[in-house]
């Protein structure tokens, strides 16, 4: 019994000292990683990574060490994700420009384009919010005037007024991007 | 008044307090570590700063040749670069009016020196 309790305690020094020991190592590469994962720049991740792993040597207590790295690690993450969001916020390229599809839903509306540009605008439409809600709102007009005034003429300077409107829409997104 | 281009912290202040410090006695330019050990601001944080601080160009750092301890990664040292040392004198001054006159008590005292009035 004796000898087990002593081999166990002897085992058991032996895993802790490997664990403290291996602690300093595990730092070095947590924060080599860090330096990977925050910073886009790979010269600068570079850089940065050697110099981490030097500030965690200087950084005394192996546990230190560790609590260390990990802060670095958690800190790059957050930075990656916040990169990461801000890339997917970029607005999407579109084969045909929202300026393009602005001038011609009217034409679109009335049917009037040919089937690929047909296709062509659907395809824009259903990607591109800004121009959805500008086409949603037209269409909902249209209706609206073919549903009551199915007899009359539509009032001479409604297109007039649904044109300005789509190319004042469109000056906007064309200086937003 | 000069207008800053950049996101003016705390932790900014204190790290550029700290290279003053440390330009000012003429003590040896200070790395990573010591610089975390002096604004007591975690690892991150500091190296926030220093990546804005260095694009800015207000300090730039410097890799020594080699490790005093033989086979240990090399360090890399910061200083104040002269527009940088013109610019940061200037913000401190106008966010710590304080922290000038007791700018030889190196390391802890950025607290008091730092009261809730200067504007961070």
């Amino acid at each position: 019994m004796t000898v087990e309790v002593a081999l166990l305690s002897i085992l058991l020094g032996l895993l802790v000292n490997e664990c403290t020991d291996a602690a300093p190592w595990c730092a070095r590469k947590l924060v080599q990683w860090s330096a990977f994962c925050k910073y886009a720049n790979q010269a600068r991740a570079q850089a940065r990574a050697e110099e981490l792993a030097a500030l965690i040597n200087d950084r005394p207590g192996n546990l230190f060490k560790l609590i260390t790295a990990l802060g670095f690690v958690f800190g790059a993450v957050i930075t990656a994700t916040h990169r990461k969001v801000a890339e997917r916020k970029v607005p999407v390229a579109h084969e045909v420009p929202c300026s393009t599809v602005l001038d011609l839903v009217y034409s679109y509306l009335e049917g009037e384009v040919d089937q690929a540009t047909y296709a062509q605008i659907q395809v824009h439409l259903s990607e591109c919010g800004p121009c959805l809600r500008e086409y949603g709102l037209e269409e909902v007009v249209k209706r609206l005037v073919h549903r009551h005034c199915e007899h009359n003429v539509v009032p001479s300077d409604l297109l007039a007024k649904v044109l300005d409107r789509i190319e004042a829409i469109r000056t906007q997104i064309e200086a937003v991007s | 008044m000069m207008t800053s281009p950049i996101r003016v912290t705390r932790p900014l202040l204190e790290v550029l307090e700290v290279l003053l410090q440390a330009l000012d006695s003429n003590a040896d330019d200070l790395h990573g570590w010591a610089i975390m050990k002096a604004t007591k601001r975690s690892g991150p944080t500091v190296y926030g700063v220093l990546d804005r601080l260095e694009d800015l160009g207000w300090i730039e750092g410097r890799w020594e040749d080699s490790n005093p301890e033989p086979s240990k990664p090399r360090r890399r040292f910061y200083r104040v670069t002269p527009t940088g040392e013109v610019c940061a004198r200037e913000l401190l001054r106008e966010r710590c009016p304080g922290a000038h006159q007791r700018s030889h008590r190196v390391l802890h005292p950025l607290q008091p020196r730092c009261p809730a009035g200067c504007a961070v």
